[in-house]
């Protein structure tokens, strides 16, 4: 009879108990993947949606799961570098500061070989302008864990702002072999951007934003392709994609200060100082206080433009006094608005921590106020090494060679020509004294 | 323009505000960043009028974006300056702070604004103004009181509200009675609290002589407690004073270990649990001893691989959700199951066909854990008592053995994922064995206690009657069993996939 045969037969057949076995075991790991792929099964399939705020979720989720086990050292670091993301997101400082104790909770219960940890001390560092502390601790990460993208993306981050170029583009294409995604793009297209290589450069991006799931990864994809468009001159492609991003994050600061500069740069300039007004009320960073100030300066407006620029000194001493060190905005503003000495003293500083580009043009830019181009000179080609097309610089290095004297004149109409033909709205204040130099220098020649 | 900040963009500048914040806290430094605007509203309603204390705190950098206070430029703030500057900005406050009754706006008349300059860092100031409103409202009868703050809405900082009845109750309130911030004066440093962002609430008012306050937390994310959470908030006490005390000895790890043993068997004798009703299948295949033992090690071995398992991809991952894997498996445990009732369909009709009547043995249908289990365990397994007869292969034992076994027992997950925690993933290790060895110590006792009762059962003489009807029965009903193992393990295939 069939089924007694197969009573009878049941127990030798291992081969049956394997391939049962066998199946469950593979679909257990199909299954788990697919929790991590995709834990959000509300999705509907084929139709990714934006996640609103998957960065509130992930930390609701681990300070929910760190109320149950206190002791768990590896979600205090994700927890930890959650937090530094959201801090740049939201524009709240109180993050930071909950980023650096969760992620030294992580560290106390897990002293070594605490790989997660590290790599948010380093993004937290990074964000504290601490690159050099910021480079360490993506170097302890990957030491510990070779194949971390985060930690990779550290390291690209950090060794970018420290100058070393060659350690940056390693640990982007590194990123781009780990994990194809909106960090490896984006970083990817900066460098790119930073070589000259602007085509390449929008083409990264793109994928980064046909790679980005959430909200606030599409605005800061957005984010980057309208400061490439804008880099370029590319007001309206520019306008475009901030007001894009926007829709995505509507309050995003970053956005909002595109809008800002698009608006000035259209000529609508009541508008641009409002914007600039209700942007630096909010989110009062040295970058757009610098900007406000010059673009009130350019509209005539010299008493407001003052007011920002005593701010933005006030805001300077203010850092000083906690022990930041952002010199290089602090060097700009007194070679442009303030004492060319301490300009150079602030800036030398800031070189001797790091030989950078963006150091170099810097200095560059304090030896110009200061009277000393000669030396100023190759400073400012050194900031443009790379190949990239940046109308600051090449605007810098025209001024800079404007003063050297007739046998460099028509290099410096070429650097200015140059620097308003790649964006002519990089600065409302700067654009209209390179026009004015132009003019200047061809009357002589 | 400035262009050396670019990809990192807001992310640099924006920190270098933060780094007051730092590890060592210099004590001046504002705990919220040298740029927020901080609000707190402080509601005291009683039975004829609401007051409101709206406190306003600008950091170092917002007082300086300020027009100037010495407005008269003598080098000093008068008291008048100060006083004009507080009045203003409470009027602001009052147009800003809306609070409704019942729907109809309260008109705010300003009793008081005070504006101090208590020190920042760096020998700058921070500005703090606090504006006492009131405003009558008939609160008498029972009514809906609705805050708003609107006031300067864009601006980044804490922003908290609190309300008190003072001869009215308050009912269903989420909003605390006290600030946590003591009246933005300190800041909670809670690590796993968000900085407070109250900016509305909604409360409702019934008379009532005594004050009442509602003691809401009023903090925090409010996220939904899931249903893992609630598995581990169970275990939680329990597990936290064993596994994580501070010198772990070794009798105490003994006793963990004990304990473990113990949990996991009762966690297998727990009514409509998957794995007690495979070990009950025993009998219907007129089982051995060995086959008891068989299924008891299967349920175990899977139940601990799964545990490990999911324990060490949760543990790498704290975005995973693990109600998602949780479910995946409650469908694979269903497909599992209903395979097996395919395979028995296929061969019970063959079977039919063939028109082959034997004796029949008892099946009990067995069913895996279903996906519900991660819902508390009160839920009822789909399991049916069948007479027929169906000849099983180990094979399919084995099957069941892995559905049932398939979706991890909560407590033993928590027991892992805290070890892994701790440092202690070895400790973890052992306690999730010590776990499956209790729950295999339960499934075979039960399984060669219902060999023993089948075989006193046998020994009753039954009526012959009563025994033909059986046999009737029992010629009828294998394809039954066995559509019902399959409808079985797809319902429970389904009910893991919608979730319900």
């Amino acid at each position: 009879m069939a089924s007694t045969a197969h009573l009878d037969t049941a127990p030798s057949r291992p081969g049956r108990l394997l391939l049962v076995a066998a199946l469950a075991v593979l679909l257990l790991v199909s299954v788990i993947a697919a929790g991590l792929d995709d834990s959000s099964r509300d999705t509907p399939a084929g139709t990714p949606q934006p996640v609103p705020d998957r960065l509130a979720a992930t930390i609701a989720q681990a300070q929910e799961r760190l109320r149950r086990v206190p002791g768990d050292a590896g979600t205090w670091a994700a927890l930890g570098s959650a937090y530094v993301e959201q801090a740049r997101v939201s524009g709240n400082p109180a993050y930071y500061a909950q980023a650096q104790g969760a992620l030294d909770r992580s560290t106390q219960l897990q002293p070594t070989g605490n790989a997660a940890a590290a790599v948010g001390l380093g993004a937290l560092a990074n964000a504290r302008h601490d690159f050099t502390g910021a480079r360490g601790f993506a170097e302890q990460a990957l030491a510990l864990n070779p194949f971390s993208m985060e930690a990779n993306g550290v390291l690209a981050d950090a060794a970018t702002q420290l100058g070393d170029t060659t350690a940056a583009t390693a640990a982007v294409q590194r990123m781009l072999e780990l994990r194809p995604g909106v960090a490896a793009f984006t970083r990817a297209s900066y460098e790119l951007e930073l070589h000259g290589r602007v085509d390449e450069a929008r083409v990264a991006l793109e994928r980064a934003l046909g790679a980005a799931t959430s909200r606030d990864e599409l605005a800061f994809c957005q984010y980057y392709l309208g400061e490439l468009a804008w880099g370029g001159g590319g007001v309206e492609q520019a306008r475009a994609h901030y007001e894009r991003g926007l829709a995505a994050a509507p309050g995003d600061p970053a956005l909002l200060h595109g809008r800002a500069k698009v608006l000035a740069a259209a000529g609508r300039v009541d508008e641009a100082i409002t914007a600039y007004d209700r942007l630096t009320q909010r989110v009062p960073l040295p970058q757009y206080l610098l900007e406000y100030g010059e673009l009130l300066e350019s509209a005539g407006r010299l008493p407001d433009a003052l007011s920002q620029y005593r701010l933005l000194g006030e805001q300077q001493r203010l850092y000083a006094a906690q022990g930041s060190a952002d010199d290089v905005t602090a060097a700009l503003l007194a070679a442009d608005h303030g004492d060319p000495a301490e300009a150079v003293r602030l800036a030398e500083a800031e070189w001797s921590r790091r030989q950078s580009i963006f150091s170099a043009e810097a200095l560059a830019w304090a030896l110009h106020a200061a009277g000393r181009d000669a030396e100023a000179l190759p400073l400012i080609e050194q900031a443009g090494a790379l190949g990239r097309r940046d109308a600051t610089v090449d605007y810098r290095r025209g001024m800079i060679l404007a003063r050297l004297g007739p046998a460099r004149t028509g290099e410096a109409i070429a650097a200015l020509d140059e620097a308003l033909a790649t964006n002519p709205h990089f600065s409302p204040l700067h654009a209209s004294i390179a026009r004015r130099t132009l003019e200047t220098l061809r009357g002589a020649g | 323009m400035i262009r050396w900040i670019r990809r990192l963009g807001a992310l640099l500048a924006l920190c270098t505000a933060a780094l007051a914040l730092g590890p060592a806290g210099s004590a001046a430094a504002h705990p919220l960043g040298n740029f927020t605007v901080n609000h707190y509203d402080g509601l005291r309603l009683h039975a004829d009028r609401v007051e409101l204390l709206a406190v306003v705190d600008h950091a170092e950098i917002p007082t300086l974006q300020q027009p100037r206070l010495d407005t008269d430029s003598d080098g000093a703030i008068s008291a008048g300056e100060a006083g004009r500057r507080a009045g203003m900005e409470c009027a602001e406050v009052a147009a800003g702070v809306v609070v409704t009754v019942d729907g109809s706006p309260l008109a705010w008349s300003v009793q008081g604004a005070e504006l101090t300059l208590p020190p920042g860092e760096a020998g700058l100031a921070t500005t703090r103004v606090e504006c006492r409103l009131t405003a009558p409202a008939a609160l008498a009868e029972p009514a809906t009181v609705v805050i708003t703050d609107g006031y300067l809405a864009d601006r980044i900082g804490w922003r908290e509200i609190t309300a008190v009845g003072d001869g009215v109750r308050l009912a269903g309130s989420e909003i605390p009675v006290a600030s946590v911030s003591q009246e933005l004066r300190s800041y909670p440093g809670d690590l796993l609290t968000d900085p407070l962002d109250v900016r509305a609430a909604t409360l409702q008012v019934e008379p009532g002589a005594a004050q009442s306050g509602t003691g809401g937390g009023g903090s925090g994310p409010t996220a939904a407690v899931s249903a893992v959470g609630r598995w581990f908030g169970q275990l939680d006490a329990w597990f936290t004073r064993l596994v994580g005390q501070d010198d772990l000895t070794a009798e105490v790890g003994v006793l963990a270990v004990l304990l473990a043993v113990v949990l996991g068997a009762s966690h297998a004798m727990l009514p409509g649990h998957g794995k007690t009703v495979i070990a009950a299948y025993l009998t219907g295949r007129r089982g051995t001893r060995r086959d008891a033992l068989l299924v008891g090690a299967t349920v175990t071995a899977t139940h601990t691989a799964s545990v490990l398992g999911l324990g060490l991809v949760i543990s790498v991952s704290a975005t995973l959700a693990p109600e998602g894997v949780l479910s995946g498996l409650g469908v694979l445990s269903g497909l599992l199951v209903a395979g097996i009732g395919a395979k028995l369909l296929a061969s019970a009709c063959r079977a039919w066909r063939a028109g082959s009547t034997v004796e029949s043995p008892r099946i009990l249908v067995a069913v895996g854990h279903g996906r519900g289990h991660g819902h508390g365990h009160g839920h009822g397994h789909g399991h049916g008592h069948r007479h027929g007869h169906a000849r099983f292969g180990r094979g399919a034992l084995v099957g069941l053995g892995v559905a049932g076994g398939l979706v991890p027992s909560p407590t033993a997950l928590l027991v892992l994922l805290g070890a892994i925690g701790l440092g202690r993933t070895w400790f973890g290790v052992g306690l999730v064995l010590g776990y499956g060895l209790g729950m295999a110590a339960t499934l075979t006792a039960a399984g060669l206690l219902l060999l023993g009762l089948r075989d006193r059962l046998d020994r009753v003489q039954l009526s012959d009657r009563l025994r033909r009807r059986a046999a009737r029965l029992a010629a009828a009903t294998p394809v039954l069993t066995a559509l019902l193992v399959f409808v079985v393990g797809l319902g429970l295939a389904v009910r893991g996939l919608t979730g319900l």
